[in-house]
């Protein structure tokens, strides 16, 4: 069992999806994760087992790559997109409520915005990382993370803008947002940003790459009481 | 202002042949983080595919208007250009108050590569998707490069000199300046307008101000003069 969970691990940090996966050369021909995961669910492991011990097990040293600097952002890319295919198989799981993702995280790019590509990076590493994203898109305003808030009962929040003009709407937006809800946590994010703003607006945290993000709120999972789902 | 001033041209919208806006694979895997030694396989073969397509729809387009009719005011903060005051920040009004007048840029690669980035994330081909962005991001700034370089020409023919381009958006210029900025230029001037949040259509657009003197020079080291860290300029 151990075994066949290293593998999917395996794959997951080389990015080998499946079998036909030309790519990482070295293991071309070898079954990748979705065959990986297959295998191991029909052997009987437990779902959660191939999640912790395959899956997240596997994004995690990517993870530990990325902050280490020794991998970029392509390769956490094709690595969450092996992860995200394997994740499929296990989608009859969460529905059953046999397992359950860490938890929901709602993403958008602010009013006025209309840059997606780091939101959409972002939601990549964070659905890789065990976290349902629910992507509200862009040009987002306060009404509607409410209503989205409301509506999934969502305990994360992360706000992204790429102008210095439309960062300032982040603050009404986080304004807003904490007013009805005192205990969401809103992570702020985007070129322009940095800490010192984030606290200015009181958003929780800011990062500007996506796995600052990703370790944050698995802190917060890993070390609280509360739910996240 | 100088007799030699009033002799450059008012304004200048340059045809760019799309072959002249090119973005090599060393340069597209820097810009991603690798050196040429170092490109993993995958990433490897996603810029080799995406190479046609990228230089098949960049279609560049770029000009400046040069103020040399308005009357200009400089000093340590602003730049006062007839009724309308650009700037608050030292750090970039420092480097432009000796000049004569200065050129408004802009620079743009259309929407094509915008358009197919959305194609390719919408398709969860996040890879595909970051690599033609980042290729884009490169392109717009080498356009921007090639109109710098005509108005360094023109300039150079009369014996003036340009500074580095500043951007609203960098070096602590707040992008919200960037419609005072665009009140100077042509309505949809290369093709390029504004939002109301100052975002400009299509997004890979460059826009900047190059001052233009006997009396200025260009500084070799212009990022340092910034305190955005995580700035994509940055990276080199």
């Amino acid at each position: 069992m151990n075994d066949l969970l290293n593998q999917i691990s395996i794959c997951i940090e080389r990015g080998k999806v499946s079998a036909q996966s030309p790519h990482p050369a070295d293991m071309k021909g070898l079954a990748g994760a979705i065959e990986l995961t297959k295998e191991a669910l029909n052997n009987k492991i437990p779902a959660k087992d191939i999640l912790d011990n395959g899956l997240l097990k596997g994004m995690q040293r990517v993870g530990e790559k990325f902050r280490d600097g020794k991998i970029f952002i392509p390769e956490v890319l094709i690595s969450a997109k092996a992860m995200n295919s394997a994740m499929e198989l296990l989608k009859p799981y969460f529905l059953s409520g046999e397992i359950n993702l860490k938890g929901k995280v709602i993403l958008g790019t602010v009013t006025g915005d209309l840059h997606d590509i780091g939101k959409n990076i972002l939601r990549m590493v964070l659905e890789g990382g065990g976290w349902q994203v629910i992507d509200l898109g862009v040009n987002v305003n306060a009404d509607k993370f409410i209503n989205s808030i409301k509506e999934h009962n969502a305990k994360i929040i992360g706000l992204s803008a790429l102008l210095t003009t439309t960062m300032q709407n982040m603050e009404a937006i986080v304004k807003s947002i904490k007013v009805i809800f005192d205990d969401v946590v809103i992570v702020v994010g985007g070129a322009p940003l940095n800490r010192e703003f984030a606290d200015k607006i009181s958003a929780d945290a800011y990062f500007p790459a996506p796995q600052g993000m990703l370790d944050y709120i698995d802190n917060l999972f890993n070390n609280s009481n509360h739910s996240y789902e | 202002m100088s007799k030699i001033v009033k002799s450059l041209p008012r304004i200048l919208e340059l045809r760019i042949n799309s072959k002249d806006v090119n973005i090599s694979k060393s340069e597209l895997a820097f810009s991603l983080g690798y050196s040429d030694q170092n490109i993993p396989e995958q990433v490897d073969e996603v810029i080799d595919q995406s190479m046609e397509l990228i230089h098949q729809n960049v279609m560049p387009s770029g000009g400046f208007v040069i103020l040399r009719d308005k009357n200009i005011i400089f000093d340590n903060h602003t730049i006062v250009i007839d009724d309308i005051c650009l700037l608050s920040e030292k750090i970039i009004s420092k480097y432009l108050k000796y000049a004569d007048t200065i050129a408004i840029l802009v620079a743009t690669i259309g929407n094509s590569l915008e358009k197919i980035v959305k194609q390719q994330m919408d398709q969860n081909e996040f890879l595909s998707g970051y690599v033609i962005d980042k290729a884009a991001s490169e392109l717009v700034e080498k356009t921007a490069q090639l109109v710098e370089d005509k108005l360094f020409e023109i300039t150079a023919e009369i014996n003036l000199s340009i500074t580095n381009r500043y951007s609203p958006g960098y070096c602590g210029w707040s992008v919200s300046d960037q419609h005072k900025l665009f009140s100077l230029l042509p309505e949809g001037f290369c093709g390029i307008n504004l939002t109301e949040s100052s975002l400009m259509i299509p997004i890979k657009s460059v826009s900047a101000i190059i001052g233009i003197g006997g009396k200025v020079r260009k500084e070799d080291y212009a990022c340092k003069l910034c305190e955005i860290d995580f700035c994509y300029k940055k990276h080199s």
